[in-house]
């Protein structure tokens, strides 16, 4: 339930790149400028391995697992990165490296390497985002499919070069598609997002696929898709803790120089508890995040209740935290200019990915039963 | 042996020995305390096998398992329902007699402990001093050989059983309240000018006590440590008091006595109250949060053989231990409503034969509910080992 040397190492090297290389001032830049996606940056996380490193090695990755996902996702939530290293190396990555499609892996490739990106388009109008809710249909004909409905909220819908999209085909079947975001009959609406970030609503009308473009359907699709989301859970879990960890570092910081009524904050009782609780709910985070992790890369049969655990623990707790390094620090926080806002912005989104905490209150009340 | 071959044996033992009425006061313990003659007997049982100190060193009498032996040990005996065993002189005063006594105290005292010849009850707060035990004020006043004590103390768990009682005094009023203090045995409970009140919990029951000294003597070959160095040996007893608890088996005890309620008792929709979503998603996040505190416990237990600090440590554990175990009292009473409402003090005790006024399962759930508010309170409360991790943690006063 901790790091081996090298994944040590991994988290060593990322935080020192993110320090010097993505300060704060840039990261608002690229928001700014850049939708959040920043080319340059892309391209030195694939040179660094970072897009490749949760594959497994069959699918050219270099096999980090769940653990190494923790090391680079922690210090990438403690620096804000918006780059859609969630949407598209993990969760996107890990669907196609499942399906072991022959196109997926040629795109595979292309993804650790940085030269593309993909999204999952999975949530629709007037529902939550869910895998088997959906209204999108992949019409067969012959040994082809026609794509059509509308998904909504895809997130790096703006850049994404390549788009996974669920969709029931005729049987009511549900399927998985690999579609190229460049084909006839696909429609963007695009824009940003308050957490700094791209994505798009995305038409699809009557867009004509190959036999290739489907990924799995049945009960294959939904182990893919189950499989993803619990690898996605724990990088946003590592996330979610590198924002705590850095919001309550800020806080102690900040409370310790700012003076009120001649005492430092530091010195007020009500402040110093309030910081213990938050401190409580990120080392609860971070104990539930390592336990997930070490039951996922040894396949322990436990690894569903754990990671829905973590998720229904860490949306709470960064919630927590968040409102209340806010609240510790006081108008200043309520800026654009203060770096503690914009954790509040990325938590509260992570909240709710891939679904609910709700829903994951439903999970664990599920796995319990199974697994006891 | 592989710890399923050692859970096993540990089962086939608790199998054979723990008899109904043991297992019933276990049922029924609503504290940190079982029944008193129960634990007792269980004292004796475990001796007998050699199992009643298992965190004590071989030649000690200990049993020589691992960490993870010794959890199992605990686990299994918990969820059988055993009683727990009056811990101050085997978790507490033992281990530290081995750090801090002399030769001859150890002969004296531990193979007492061990056996259960000897109770020991432990004189720490007075009614001055409770959270802030440091300016305690029982005063030792050196005559010859002997200490002269005079004072009160209070929460005196178990005095009224004990035979021997452990007690910090003031030695001097010099320098820091910490440096005038004093760590004392007291050889007999029935020593003249001792008297011992009992005090009547909100359950109606009696586990504390308040002691009043009026020129007790204690001779000086009692003290452990040296004079005015008591506070080194009180802190120590202390994060024992806090860390040395297993918060996880607790509450694996009581996730499996609100499930049991949630399946008996039956909602106004007339499902059992686990059926209910409401009830079942609460039950569900507390559930969780006890994944949280056990996976942090094994994270604490790790940096503590590291060398981290025992105090920070040990308050984390306690603090979101005792809280998390409050709420799973509250929801167990939130099932029940009016079904836990019955007070029938008889029944509580293990050999009541008597007619049950209230459903089993709800017997013992108010209990638990007003004994638990005592939790975050002993021990030091919870809000001072937030100003305990305030410090040592976050260090907020650098």
């Amino acid at each position: 339930m901790e790091f081996n040397q090298e994944q040590q190492m991994l988290a060593d090297m990322a935080t020192k790149y993110l320090q010097e290389q993505y300060t704060f001032e840039q990261r608002q830049m690229s928001v700014r400028d850049h939708q959040g996606f920043n080319a340059e940056q892309w391209q030195q996380f694939a040179e660094m391995g970072w897009l490749a490193a949760p594959l497994p090695e069959a699918a050219g990755g270099f096999d980090a697992g769940a653990m190494g996902l923790v090391a680079l996702c922690e210090p990438m939530g403690a620096h804000l990165v918006t780059e859609p290293f969630l949407e598209s190396a993990v969760i996107c990555s890990r669907i196609l490296a499942e399906s072991g499609n022959a196109l997926a892996m040629d795109k595979l490739t292309a993804l650790g390497a940085g030269e593309l990106t993909a999204a999952l388009a999975i949530g629709e109008l007037f529902r939550l985002r869910s895998w088997s809710n959906t209204y999108t249909w992949g019409r067969p004909h012959g040994d082809r499919f026609t794509l059509y409905g509308d998904k909504t909220v895809v997130l790096n819908g703006t850049q994404a070069d390549v788009l996974l999209v669920t969709a029931k085909t005729w049987g009511a079947t549900h399927a998985l598609f690999l579609v190229d975001a460049n084909l006839p009959g696909i429609k963007r609406k695009t824009y940003t997002t308050w957490d700094g970030r791209n994505a798009a609503n995305i038409r699809f009308d009557n867009v004509d696929l190959g036999p290739e473009a489907l990924l799995a359907q049945g009960k294959e699709a939904e182990r893919i898709l189950q499989m993803a989301f619990q690898f996605g859970v724990i990088a946003a879990g590592a996330e979610s803790v590198g924002m705590m960890q850095a919001l309550l570092d800020a806080t102690v910081d900040y409370t310790k120089q700012r003076v009120q009524y001649g005492s430092r904050l530091a010195d007020f009782q009500v402040l110093r508890h309030k910081m213990v609780d938050m401190l409580v709910q990120l080392e609860q985070s971070r104990s539930l995040l390592l336990a997930a992790a070490s039951a996922f890369d040894a396949a322990d049969h436990g690894t569903g209740r754990l990671v829905a655990a973590l998720k229904v623990k860490t949306a709470a707790a960064g919630r927590f935290v968040a409102q209340n390094a806010v609240q510790l620090h006081g108008g200043i926080a309520t800026t654009d200019d203060l770096n503690v806002g914009h954790y509040l912005k990325r938590l509260t989104a992570l909240e709710g990915w891939p679904m609910s905490r709700d829903a994951f209150i439903g999970e664990f009340i599920r796995e319990t039963a199974r697994v006891g | 042996m592989s710890y399923d071959a050692f859970r096993e044996q540990v089962r086939t033992f608790l199998n054979e020995n723990l008899t109904p009425e043991l297992r019933r006061a276990g049922e029924l313990t609503t504290t940190v305390f079982s029944d008193f003659e129960a634990s007792q007997a269980w004292h004796r049982i475990l001796y007998q096998q050699g199992w009643v100190a298992p965190d004590w060193p071989v030649e000690q009498g200990g049993t020589g398992w691992d960490v993870n032996e010794r959890y199992i040990f605990q686990e299994e005996c918990k969820l059988a329902n055993a009683p727990s065993l009056f811990a101050l002189g085997l978790q507490m005063l033992g281990p530290m007699l081995m750090g801090y006594g002399t030769d001859e105290q150890k002969a004296r005292y531990l193979p007492r402990i061990l056996s259960g010849e000897d109770v020991w009850c432990q004189g720490y707060s007075e009614p001055g001093a409770g959270s802030d035990l440091a300016s305690l004020r029982t005063a030792a006043v050196r005559d010859g050989d002997d200490y002269v004590i005079n004072g009160q103390k209070t929460w005196t768990s178990m005095a009224h059983h004990a035979n021997k009682m452990f007690l910090l005094v003031r030695t001097s009023k010099e320098g820091k309240p910490q440096a005038g203090i004093s760590f004392l045995l007291l050889d007999d409970m029935q020593a003249p000018g001792l008297k011992v009140d009992p005090i009547i919990s909100l359950d109606g029951r009696v586990e504390q006590c308040a002691c009043f000294f009026e020129d007790v003597r204690i001779p000086v070959a009692n003290r452990v440590g040296e004079e005015n160095q008591g506070w080194a040996v009180a802190k120590f007893l202390l994060e024992f008091e806090r860390g040395g608890h297993n918060y996880t088996i607790d509450l694996k005890k009581q996730i499996k006595k609100v499930r049991e309620i949630g399946a008996m008792h039956h909602g106004i929709d007339g499902r059992p109250s686990l059926e209910n979503v409401t009830l079942a998603s609460r039950l569900a996040e507390l559930e969780v949060d006890a994944l949280a505190v056990e996976y942090t416990d094994l994270r604490l237990k790790r940096a503590f053989a590291e060398g981290g600090n025992a105090g920070a440590l040990s308050s984390l554990a306690k603090l979101t231990g005792t809280e998390l175990t409050q709420r799973f009292h509250e929801i167990a009473l939130d099932m029940l409503g009016p079904a836990a409402l019955p007070y029938q003090p008889d029944a509580l005790e293990p050999g009541f034969d008597g007619s049950l006024v209230s459903e089993d399962y709800a017997l013992t759930t108010m209990a638990e509910y007003l004994n638990g508010r005592a939790s975050t309170i002993y021990g030091g409360s919870a809000q001072v080992q937030r100003n305990i991790i305030a410090k040592l943690v976050l260090q907020l006063d650098s």
